[in-house]
Formats: C-alpha cells, sequence, structure tokens
C-alpha cells in the first residue's frame, strides 16, 4: 500500500516536471506564433472569399471588398449570385480562399478578379463544400431513399465482412503451418 | 417619435397657411430634412421642430412638399459626422459623434441605437442637428479612423455558433477559426 502511494507521488512529481515542460514549451510555441507564424489563418481582409451562412443568400460565396466596421463587411459576388451589399461578420464563415484587388474596387475589377480566381470551380473541390453538398443531399432525401440507402449499406458492409473473414481464415491456416 | 425598422429621409417644405380673416403676413417656406419611419410621423416632426423655431404650428402651417430622398451612392462605404442634442436625466446636451455606415439612413440609425445603448437616450429625447459626409482625414473618433487602412486585416477570434435545434451535441461546437 505504502508502496503503491510512493510510487503515485513518483508520478505525481514526474507529472509536474512534464507539465512544467509542456508550459515552457507552449510559451516557446506563443513567442514563435508572435514572431514569425500567426495562430489564424483566415482572415478579414480585402478579396477574401466567404461563405454566406445566413438569410436568402445561405450557401453561397462573395469576396470581402471593404470593412465598414467591427461587425460589418461589403461583399460582393456577383458571379455567384450574390449583389454587392454590406453584410454582418456574424452571419459568414471564412474560407482558406483569396483573390486579388484593391480595397472598395468596383464592381467590374471584382468581377474580373472573381473569375480569374476561378472561384467556383476551386470551392467545389474543397472537402468542405463537398461535406456540405453530401449535407444537402442527406436532407432531402425522402423515405424510400433512406431505405435503398440502407440496403445499399447492408450489401456494402456483407462484402466487407465475407472478405475480412477470407483474409482471416487465410492467416489462421498459415499460422497452422 | 417612436421608431422601428428601417429609417427613411424627407425633405418637407411647409410654411404659414394664408389667412383671409388676418392680416396678411409674409408666408416664408421652411424647409427641412427629416429622418423618420413614414411620412406620417416625418410631417408631425416637422411641425414639432418649426414650432420651436417660428410662430406656426399645425392648424396654420401647410405642408408644401414632402419627398423621401433616395440615399446617395448606397454601395459606397462613406463616413457621417452627426451633430445632435439630447435630453438626458440631468440636463441637455449637445454632441458629436461619427459612424461608418453606407448611406446616411443607415448612420442615423445606428445613431439612434447607439444613443439608447450609451446614453439610455429615448428617440424624443434626440434632436438630429445635422448630418455630413466627412472626409477620412477629417474624422476625430480612433473607432471610425481605424477602419482607414487599406490593408486591414484581423481574424475572428471566437465565434458563437447559431443556436443548434437538439439540446444535446455529439459534438463540442468549434468556436475556434
Amino acid at each position: 500500500m505504502v508502496h503503491e502511494i510512493e510510487g503515485d507521488s513518483q508520478s505525481l512529481s514526474k507529472c509536474n516536471f512534464m507539465s512544467a515542460t509542456f508550459f515552457a514549451f507552449s510559451l516557446l510555441n506563443l513567442a514563435h506564433c508572435f514572431t514569425s507564424k500567426m495562430v489564424f489563418d483566415k482572415f478579414v481582409e480585402v478579396g477574401r472569399i466567404i461563405l454566406i451562412t445566413q438569410g436568402p443568400y445561405t450557401g453561397k460565396l462573395a469576396a470581402i471588398v471593404d470593412v465598414i466596421d467591427q461587425n460589418r463587411i461589403l461583399i460582393d459576388g456577383s458571379t455567384m449570385g450574390v449583389p454587392r451589399m454590406p453584410f454582418r461578420l456574424k452571419n459568414i464563415k471564412l474560407t482558406g480562399m483569396k483573390v486579388k484587388f484593391p480595397h472598395s474596387a468596383g464592381q467590374k475589377v471584382v468581377k474580373q478578379a472573381l473569375d480569374v480566381g476561378g472561384i467556383g470551380d476551386k470551392w467545389k473541390t474543397t472537402s468542405w463544400a463537398k461535406k456540405l453538398e453530401k449535407r444537402k443531399i442527406r436532407k432531402n432525401l425522402n423515405d424510400f431513399d433512406r431505405f435503398k440507402l440502407k440496403k445499399l449499406k447492408q450489401r456494402k458492409s456483407r462484402i466487407v465482412s465475407i472478405s475480412a473473414a477470407k483474409v482471416r481464415k487465410e492467416l489462421k491456416e498459415k499460422q497452422k503451418k | 417619435m417612436r421608431f422601428r425598422g428601417k429609417l427613411r429621409e424627407y425633405r418637407i417644405v411647409g410654411a404659414r397657411a394664408p389667412s383671409s380673416t388676418k392680416k396678411q403676413v409674409e408666408n416664408i417656406p421652411y424647409k427641412m430634412h427629416i429622418f423618420a419611419t413614414n411620412s406620417v410621423s416625418a410631417k408631425s416632426r416637422f411641425w414639432y421642430y418649426v414650432k420651436r423655431m417660428q410662430k406656426i404650428k399645425k392648424t396654420n402651417g401647410v405642408i408644401l412638399e414632402c419627398a423621401e430622398l433616395v440615399q446617395k451612392a448606397p454601395n459606397m462605404i462613406k463616413n457621417f459626422g452627426v451633430w445632435l442634442r439630447y435630453d438626458s436625466r440631468s440636463g441637455t446636451h449637445n454632441m458629436y459623434r461619427e459612424y461608418r455606415d453606407m448611406t446616411k439612413v443607415g448612420a442615423i440609425t445606428s445613431c439612434y441605437r447607439d444613443m439608447a445603448a450609451r446614453h439610455r437616450a429615448r428617440v424624443h429625447d434626440i434632436h438630429i442637428i445635422r448630418i455630413e459626409q466627412i472626409a477620412a482625414s477629417k474624422c476625430r473618433r480612433e473607432h471610425v479612423k481605424r477602419f482607414h487602412d487599406s490593408k486591414i486585416r484581423f481574424p475572428l477570434p471566437q465565434r458563437v455558433p447559431h443556436r443548434s435545434k437538439s439540446i444535446f451535441m455529439a459534438h463540442r461546437p468549434n468556436m475556434f477559426m
């Protein structure tokens, strides 16, 4: 019993040492972040592509044209069916994509930049867009579709389990030899 | 005056009504720009202000014009200076405030909201004396000047997700983007 407690205290002190080193490392990391690489990689900035998450334009993309204040930005996604308008930062999500144009650029310039950047096509290749698309398909399934999906899933798992059993059997035979 | 929703800008011209019984006085027309939700309350507000400055009231006056003004360049970000006076619980104060917005009515709307939030001033306690679009170099307030940066860039550090429909979630929401 005593021995156990001793062991525990040892491990505790080890833990303390570990946490201290971890803390030091995290401090170093923090310093590192400030000097070379920031924690954030998506910013509210001119040219940043955003995804609209609220209102009639939900699910559409637009570019940030300018910043009105800390809560609102001016967006433009005329090639993606979003007219130029002020928008609340709460109702958008920043994407990893960016295009280049000067701040408060005219609609023509923004349109050209979006076309050249091929934003619509680029977006479709991202896993985020694919996930959203999948979610949409799932949501629109009717009862029969869900039934079909269930059946397909069963068929898939059957194939998997049969082939897994085969492999298992082969392994066993090999071990016997 | 109460206001709910969006404000509109009205140009109202009114004068003393010509009277056959009394001695003829000069009928000078008075023009005023009023911010109100509709033309009815705009006219009412017009008489409220004119009554304070001239010996004219609604019963002995006529409205010559009441026109809603179209907001100029509603897709361009501007800086607005607003001069106002308001009655607080202890006295009357003059004030200069600055807003960054797309339209005059937008700036005035946020001004009323701001005054309610910061000074508990009701709409009927506030008189807008003047509103003017001001150049970036003439801006005085730090919260407006902060956004006069063509290379402005900031992250969205903590995003509170929209409330989920279900009470329980399988995954903790990710607030860090």
